[in-house]
């Protein structure tokens, strides 16, 4: 029998303490307990990226990880990207005017963040890997190309 | 300049008001009348101005953003005429009050029907807080001009912003003439204002449907027949312990909803549930519609359209080939869901729909019924009034492409909604929305042309087979006397080539899988074919296809410009290693023409640029519709190489892995070329989508000397990047 358990997890540097079932996904924690619905849910079987979180520096699928398995971890969702000012990855997305109806940009702009958290040039080929996991129905990738390709040229995210 | 009627405006001055507020009714037809003097109940104005003390502009609208860019485009017409500085705009979204008028979103009409209209109601605004600073100086209005959200006075000795004069304007009478703006002084429009949906959409603040979030609030998911047609026999009883979080199973006669503190409780009851349906005898599968559509195509079908004389002469050549394309799902990124609360006598809605005029009217019929008796007796009291017992906000919306004309996911949640007095949030699974969409038709079209000594054909003969979209929205519209489905013949009643005889004639089978609405609807299916077959005259003429296409649209300018245009851009046949396919289509008001580019390497073929000419009229903005361009180009070439198959009377596809749409790395360089023009706006939502399949396929033949008459192909007959 399974039973409600309660957790504390640590979303954007802030603790919460939430009570579900052990193997609820992180996305469905965020969304539903947390209250932060930035992060989406699109297939529920880590085919689409809408769902895409970062922990530890590294882009998970939110749909696919239950809470036990992230206890310990630091996670950082598209509302914890920028503290005060917008993120350069963000403002890129502005510059080249990407969203459409916006409902993969979370996912698309974590992704992308987390590529640059890894290397602050990173090659067509790490593009393009990190980014063909991210859907978009509305077909923004034309212009996801050039806002990375922009970050990438001017050297905009530098490790610190 | 032009004239206004003021019927179609009304200022609006709220007691003890300190904002100016403007009406406009954008229904053309309607005999009301306005004047200031008159409340705003007898008045329905569509859209609202807002000027606050803030000097900020409000501009209600009843249209739905759905990445189609329409917040911003219907500002940039405000603004302009208003003058105003494009961070003093604002766009807030209509609910579902009656005073909006009937609201919907679809059909690329958005801007098409009302751009002259905002314009007119910028310019009314403008006019009035001229006349009321030169009212205020003692001056001739002539004196003044307007510029960043202020009146100045010539020679540069006074200004006042608007907000300054907000109770000046409010005495001013609504003139009756104004005058627009000559396109050679537009300061915004024709610009790229950038969005202003954007801050909130790259933040994760944007809210859409699904993620309204009320105090107490619940979810519920619903698993459908996945036989259409079936109804609930039995619900297997589930040990209940099992699930802590589950609130309750209700039974829909042709659904099941289960309702749960949260998504994921809900969703995994959902998979474990053993529902035994009553299954309809005789099921739908892939064969037997393709057979009852090969069946069709044998007979005369009804006649849509015929002109000209048919003078063919027994040295013409004929060609003739078939095309069928397959069902489609619309797979929004965000699945259908709607939040209802039923509170106070009030059913309260927020959905992410292109329509919340249908979305009341669906609502209606639930809750009404439920309440039948008080509501029969709150009628008899307030009568009119009592329609506004149901509320709809409209959220962002996570991708239409039409799909959110149809209502289903509002009937359910008011239904489920009536269980409880708490908000409840409906969300369907990726499964469920793949599965129960309201899918594009699928087709089978047989086209006959004969041609001339020179190639070019002087009879084209066209008949379209397939189930109606319009009688599987509301039954019966296919009928005795009514046996053509409009939206079937769409992109192939006229066609842009001069040619001597046309003929167009459409059968229809019936079927029981649900149709709806997809981007460019019969668009996306004629043109596809149309262009396809022209290119194999071409072919057979041994005629380059796009001089042989030039040739054709001599009497056609507007379309032939950008077919020109876009030959250019393409440097068209110029690079010998790579193979063209070109195209062109009319629709929704704008003209679009494409080339593929296309290279081949051990039988692997390489996507890598689509180029795009557009005529849309007047060009609002041009990057929004350079956007949709990119957009549109994609979406069809998703559909190259996915499509709904039907199976034992249900939908096999469930999700993305096997409902595969277009990846970043499928995804081609796209340059798109805006024709500058100041004519009538056309729809940029979905003109781009018709031609881009055929430019592709021609270019496959072009590579590969395949004709591609059956959609969809293999993704893998392409290279990834
Ligand atoms: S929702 Fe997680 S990958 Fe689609
Ligand atoms: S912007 Fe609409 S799904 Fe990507």
């Amino acid at each position: 029998m399974a039973s409600l358990k309660t957790y504390t997890i640590t979303v954007n540097s802030k603790q919460y303490t939430v009570s579900v079932t052990p193997d609820t996904p992180l996305l469905w924690v965020l969304r539903d307990h947390v209250g932060l619905t930035g992060t989406k849910y699109g297939c529920g079987n880590g085919d689409c990226g809408a769902c895409i979180v970062i922990i530890d520096d590294s882009p998970q699928f939110s749909c696919l990880l239950p809470i036990e398995q992230i206890l310990t971890k630091k996670i950082t969702t598209i509302e914890g990207l920028s503290n005060q000012q917008i993120h350069p990855i963000q403002q890129a997305w502005i510059d080249e005017q990407v969203s459409q109806c916006g409902y993969c940009q979370p996912g698309q702009i974590m992704m992308a963040a987390s590529l640059f958290l890894k290397t602050p040039n990173p090659s067509d080929e790490e593009v393009i890997n990190a980014m063909s996991k991210v859907l978009c129905r509305c077909g923004t990738y034309p212009r996801v190309e050039k806002a990375i390709k922009k970050l990438t040229n001017n050297n905009l995210l530098k490790n610190d | 300049m032009i004239k206004i009627t003021r019927r179609h405006f009304l200022k609006y001055t709220l007691q003890g008001s300190t904002a100016f507020i403007l009406g406009v009714n954008l229904s053309q037809n309607k005999s009301v009348y306005a004047s200031q003097n008159e409340s705003a109940n007898n008045f329905s104005p569509s859209i609202w101005l807002k000027l606050d003390q803030d000097n900020i502009c409000t501009i209600i609208v009843p249209e739905t953003e759905m990445g189609q860019g329409v917040y911003t485009g219907i500002a940039t017409l405000v603004a302009e005429e208003l003058d105003l500085d494009w961070k003093q705009v604002n766009v807030v979204r209509a609910d579902s009050s009656e005073i909006y008028g009937y609201q919907l979103t679809g059909g690329s009409t958005s801007i098409r029907n009302a751009w002259l209209k905002f314009r007119e109601a910028g310019a009314i605004a403008r006019k009035i807080f001229v006349l009321a600073a030169a009212k205020k100086w003692n001056v001739k209005p002539e004196k003044c001009y307007t510029q960043s959200g202020a009146v100045y006075l010539s020679g540069g000795s006074r200004n006042i912003s608007y907000a300054e004069l907000i109770s000046d304007a409010n005495q001013i009478e609504i003139p009756e003439n104004v005058e627009l703006k000559d396109p050679k002084d537009f300061k915004l429009i024709g610009k790229d204002n950038p969005r202003l949906d954007d801050h909130e959409k790259v933040t994760g603040q944007a809210v859409f449907g699904i993620d309204v979030q009320l105090p107490n609030l619940i979810i519920a998911t619903t698993v459908h027949a996945p036989v259409f047609g079936s109804t609930i026999n039995k619900i297997q009883p589930l040990n209940n312990s099992d699930f802590p979080g589950l609130i309750k199973i209700i039974n829909l006669k042709t659904l099941v909803a289960v309702v749960a503190n949260d998504f994921w409780t809900a969703h995994k009851v959902a998979k474990s549930l053993k529902i035994d349906w009553d299954i309809p005898s005789n099921l739908s599968d892939d064969m037997k519609i393709s057979h009852a559509l090969q069946q069709a195509l044998k007979t005369e079908g009804e006649l849509a359209q015929e002109h000209g004389e048919k003078l063919v002469h027994k040295d013409n050549k004929s060609v003739s080939a078939e095309y069928s394309v397959p069902f489609q799902a619309h797979a929004t990124m965000e699945p259908m869901n709607c939040t209802v609360y039923i509170h106070d006598g009030i059913c309260e809605i927020w959905a992410p729909t292109q329509s919340p005029s249908n979305a009341k009217s669906t609502a209606k019929l639930y809750f009404h019924t439920k309440y039948s008796k008080m509501w029969k007796k709150l009628k008899s009291i307030f009568s009119d009034s009592i329609s506004e017992d149901i509320i709809v906000h409209t959220t962002y919306v996570g991708g239409g492409f039409g799909r959110r004309l149809k209502q289903d996911f509002v009937a359910e949640a008011v239904q489920i909604a009536l269980h409880f007095d708490v908000p409840l949030k409906l969300i369907w699974s990726r499964e469920e929305d793949i599965q129960h969409d309201r899918y594009r038709p699928i087709a089978l079209s047989k086209l006959e042309a004969s041609l001339d000594e020179n190639g070019f054909p002087v009879s084209f003969q066209h008949h379209i087979v397939s189930p109606s979209l319009r009688d599987s929205l509301s039954p019966g519209y296919i009928n005795q006397k009514r046996k053509i489905d409009s939206t079937a013949i769409e992109g192939a009643l006229r066609l842009p080539y001069e040619i001597n005889y046309h003929k167009l004639s459409y059968s229809h089978i019936s079927n029981k899988i649900p149709l709806g609405y997809w981007r460019s609807v019969g668009a996306s299916i004629n043109a596809y074919l149309i262009e396809s077959f022209i290119d194999e005259l071409a072919h057979h003429a041994n005629k380059d296809p796009y001089k042989y296409r030039a040739t054709l649209l001599q009497f056609n300018p507007r379309l032939l410009n950008t077919l020109n245009t876009v030959k250019d851009i393409s440097n068209w046949k110029q690079n010998s290693n790579s193979y063209y396919g070109i195209a062109c289509h009319s629709s929704y008001g704008s003209h679009v023409s494409l080339v593929a580019e296309i290279t081949s390497e051990n039988g692997i073929m390489t996507l890598n640029h689509v180029y795009c000419a557009i005529d849309c009229g007047m060009t609002l903005n041009p990057d929004i519709i350079k956007a949709q361009m990119e957009s549109s180009i994609i979406f069809g070439l998703s559909s190259l190489f996915h499509e709904i198959n039907i199976k034992d009377g249900r939908v096999v596809q469930s999700n993305f892995h096997d409902y595969p749409i277009i990846r970043y790395d499928q995804s081609p360089n796209i340059t798109c070329h805006v024709i500058e023009n100041t004519q009538e706006p056309g729809g940029v939502g979905e003109a781009g989508v018709p031609p881009t399949l055929p430019a592709i396929t021609n270019a496959i033949f072009a590579a590969t000397g395949n004709r591609i008459r059956k959609l969809p192909i293999k993704s893998s007959l392409f290279s990834t990047k």
